[in-house]
Formats: structure tokens, sequence, C-alpha cells
């Protein structure tokens, strides 16, 4: 009897873990039986189960969650690459499919969870909605007629205030690129993280509404009705499956049955594309990978203290070298000024000296000596002038055969 | 500030050290520097324009220029040449009338007021058909 229901099988990878959930798909919702846990070593064992599981209930899917970081949501479909439909003209897309050889039939994106669950709460206003999810944050600006931003931020190893901080920071940058905060936040998380919660309450200072879930109760959700399932699960660009392959009868739910899919290896991506490659067509590429970019933009901020000081430095050091120079030559200035000054006054002196007594042959003049050499008419009162003004000069005279008289003095000052 | 600090990843703690070590040992002793030397050199400023204005000069030392430097001398004394040896020095030989030596002095006070100029050498005077010759050097600051 059982045997008869339709079952949803999930599973997803967290760290070196496979997490594995069925839950039995009624009118009322799904009740979902006990987890089973295995380690990355026992995957064998593992896809066993998952098989296994197969063949107890015919009517199944089973579902998986991408949680690459390389997603995002644009506003076209890409035929080269996995996309899915979130809702008019959002798809969210992702380079490839890549689940290796674990049987999924169907694989959702974290954006299309996100959507489904806060669809019917969006309204005009921009409503900010994160999803936490394995440690990654999935962020969208949504409103109820667009997705108009998204990207993803990684959080291993980051405290919970610079999760916080990054989210800041991309909201930040969304108004730079769009003038817009958003007036409300919407959290869902599948973790239990109350402090991050709260310090994001703290760092946004705005009120958050936080939902919490588990990833399988989440995808159970996704997949349990065909309606919902067609309208956001990943599809390869080589899946022709047309969107009427799930049927939706009167009679309540049923299995869709044309996506029975066994493997989505079926599904990945002929061609590789680099990541390159994946280049949003807008200014979206700013967000593009918010985690390296936060990680490349934390490592340059770093920086600008050191250049910042080091800037300082060689200003200061450039104006002080020149300025240096400047008062070197003032003082030069002001040294030979001086100098200049007691030339003068030296010259002076012996000009003054010698006056009418004497006449001058020739003189060398310094601030050190000086010395004399002339015809002398007055001897004694050029001797006085001279020994008046320095007194421990030398003077001489010699008599010349024209009856003249030649005198010298030598002195230092 | 310290919560903050301690979030910070190492290459981050690491570089802000950095940072504070080339601030106190590059960049505060280069600012007082500069604030010390301003200082010094507005004093300098300040006396020269002192010594400028006791002998009527305005405005600050120009460098020296050989031409200017001739016409200039040309309205106190009756020759002048000036010839440039190198290494910024020159040899400058004036002729001056015997009773006109004053206006030689008045030049010799003003020369390094007007021009960014030393006297690198004894004066030597000579008579020279009643006309005094003064031959000096002089280096450009």
């Amino acid at each position: 009897m059982g045997n008869q229901h339709y079952v949803t099988i999930t599973h997803y990878k967290e760290r070196e873990f496979y997490f594995l959930n069925h839950a039995i798909q009624t009118h009322d919702g799904f009740i979902a039986k006990e987890m089973e846990q295995f380690h990355e070593s026992e995957k064998e064992k593992f896809i066993e189960r998952i098989r296994e599981l197969q063949s107890q209930y015919p009517q199944s899917q089973v579902v998986s969650i991408s949680l690459a970081l390389n997603q995002k949501v644009f506003d076209e479909v890409d035929n080269n690459r996995a996309s899915a439909k979130i809702f008019t003209n959002n798809y969210v897309i992702q380079d490839k499919i890549d689940i290796g050889n674990i049987p999924t039939t169907l694989y959702f994106s974290p954006f299309a969870i996100l959507y489904e669950e806060y669809k019917n709460r969006l309204d005009d206003k921009l409503t900010l909605l994160i999803g936490l999810f394995d440690r990654k944050l999935y962020i969208m600006f949504a409103t109820n007629d667009k997705i108009h931003e998204s990207w993803t931020i990684g959080t291993r190893g980051l405290t919970e205030k610079q999760v916080a901080d990054r989210v800041y920071k991309s909201m930040k940058m969304y108004y730079k690129i769009s003038y817009k905060f958003a007036d409300h936040i919407e959290m869902l998380v599948t973790d239990d993280s109350p402090k991050l919660l709260k310090v994001l309450r703290e760092e946004l200072s705005l009120s958050i509404l936080l939902r919490q879930n588990t990833i399988h109760n989440l995808l159970h959700h996704m997949s349990g009705e065909p309606k919902r399932t067609i309208s956001s699960y990943i599809k390869s660009s080589l899946s022709k499956i047309g969107d009427d392959s799930f049927n939706q009868t009167s009679e309540g739910v049923t299995a869709p049955q044309s996506i029975a899919i066994e493997n989505l290896d079926d599904l990945k991506l002929n061609s590789v594309h680099s990541e390159n490659e994946f280049v949003p067509n807008q200014k979206k590429s700013i967000l593009g990978n918010s985690s390296i970019t936060g990680n490349m933009l934390q490592n340059v901020l770093s920086f600008l203290p050191l250049l910042f000081v080091l800037g300082m430095g060689a200003f200061f050091s450039m104006k002080n070298d020149t300025i240096e120079k400047e008062t070197l030559r003032m003082e030069s200035q002001s040294r030979a000024q001086t100098n200049n000054t007691l030339l003068a006054m030296t010259t002076d002196d012996i000009f003054s000296a010698m006056g009418k007594n004497a006449e001058l042959k020739k003189a060398t003049i310094s601030n050190s000596r000086v010395e004399v050499k002339g015809v002398v008419w007055g001897i004694e009162p050029l001797r006085n002038s001279l020994n008046d003004i320095y007194s421990d000069g030398e003077f001489v005279i010699k008599p010349l055969e024209n009856f003249m008289t030649e005198f010298s003095f030598k002195s230092k000052i | 500030m310290l919560k903050g600090l301690k979030e910070l990843p190492l290459i981050s703690k690491i570089l802000f050290g950095i940072s504070l070590v080339i601030l106190f040992v590059w960049v505060i002793p280069s600012m007082v520097n500069y604030f010390k030397n301003v200082q010094k050199q507005e004093l300098k400023v300040s006396e020269l324009q002192k010594s400028a204005s006791k002998y009527g000069i305005a405005g600050s030392a120009k460098p020296f220029d050989k031409e200017h430097f001739i016409q200039e001398m040309l309205k106190s004394v009756s020759k002048t040449t000036v010839e440039f040896t190198g290494d910024k020095s020159y040899d400058v030989n004036i002729e001056i009338e015997k009773d006109k030596i004053d206006n030689f002095n008045a030049l010799l006070e003003t020369l390094s007021l007007q021009y960014l100029v030393e006297i690198t050498s004894p004066l030597e005077f000579e008579e020279k058909d009643k006309l005094i010759e003064v031959k000096m050097s002089i280096r450009e600051l």
C-alpha cells in the first residue's frame, strides 16, 4: 500500500557527510522519515540506499540541492548553461549540474527555494531575501515582479560579525548601483545560528524576519507538488523536457511522470565553460562572486593604512628635503652677507686711515688679514691711524729714489 | 576597537603592525623635522628681510645673472667684467674712480642681499691710471 505513495528522496552533502532523507507526500503535506547520514567514504553504501528506496517506492523523485557559489539570477535564460526558471523572466543559472554519479532526478537552487518560501510576502517594496544554506549566504533583492539582484557569499572561516559585515557591504554596493535600500529583510536559515541573526540585526539596523527549516524539509516541499517543481528545478540546456512533463491530476498529488530520469549525469553539459565566460552582461559583475570579491576587497583594504603611512612619510620626507635645502641656502646667504659687511667695513677703515696722508698702490683685504702698500706723505699720521685700527700691525716705510716714501702695512684681523 | 582588531585576518594585522612601525620610526620624525625646519626657515627669512629693509632693498635675493649683474654694477663703477671659472664660480673685475670707493663699499654691503652669491676670495685692490681695480671671486649659492 505504502509503495503506491509518491515519495520524495532528498539528499545533499555537507562537509564530509551525505545526508539522506525520504518523505511520503500526502494531500496535507509530507511525512518525513528519519534522516540518514553517510560518511563520504561510504558513498557506495549511500548510493545503494538511494537505489533501494527508489525500488521500494516506484513513484518517487530523488531530489538534491545545488550549493554551488557561482549561481546567479538573470533576466534571460542561458541555453548553454544549467538554468531554472524561478518566475517570469527570472532564471537562476549556473555553469553545470555536477552531482557526480549520485542518483538525482530533481535539482533545486537555494534561490528558487528562497523565492518559493517568500513569494507570497513580496510586494512592490524592495525586500532583501537571505538564505543560509551550508554556511553559504544566498542573497537576493526582490519585489513581487522581479528579482533585481542576487549573489552568494561564503561564510566558512568567518565570524558572525564578518558575515554581517559582508551582507552590509553587499547592501551598500547594491545601493551604489541602484540607489535603493531594502525596506525589510527576510531570512531563511537551515542551520541553527542565533548569534548570526543577532549580529545581522545589530549591523544592519533592520528588522529581520527569520524562518528556520532543514534542507530536507525544504526539498520535500519543493518537489511535493508538480506545479511547484516544474517551475523551479534546474534544467540543463540539453534537456528538452518540457514544462508540460508534469501532470497534475484533479485527484491530488501524483508523481511527475516524464521527468523520471535516473541520473542527472545525462543532463550534464557537454561543453565546459570557463569561469570567465560566466560574466553577467550588466553592472552585476561587481557583485558576481561576492566571497572572492569580498576577500580581495578585504586584502586591498588591509593595505590602505600601510599605503597611507608610506604616502605621508614620502610627502613629509620630500617636503623636509626641500625646506632643508632652502634653509641651508638662506644660512649661506646670511653668512655671506655678514662677511660682505665686514669686508666693506675693513675696506672703509683702510681707505679712511690713509685719507690724504697716503695713496694706495696695492692692497689685499680679507676678513682674516690686510696687506696694504702705497706712497705716504704723512708718515706719523698714517702710522697712528693704522695702529688705532690694528694695534698689532706691522708698519714699514721705505724711502724711494724720487724723494718719496713707500709704506707697507700688514696685519691679521 | 580592540575587539575589531582581534577579528582582523592575520595578514591585515601584520600590515597594520608594519604601518604602525613605519609611522613611529619614519613618518612622525619626518613630520617633527619638517615643522622644526619650517620654524628655522621663517627665522632666517625674517633676518634677511630685516637686513634688506635696512638697505632699502625690496624682495628677496635673485639667482646670479651675469649680464644683469654687470648692468647693475655699471651704475656705480666705471668698468666691470665677469668671467665664469666653473663650478658656479666667477672672477669679477671692477674698475672704480679713487674718490668713489664708497660706492664700491655700498655695493659690497648689499651684494648678497641682491644676488644669491658669496665672495670666496680676498679683495685685491690695485691702482691703475688713477683708477682702482678690484678683483674678487664669487660663487653662486
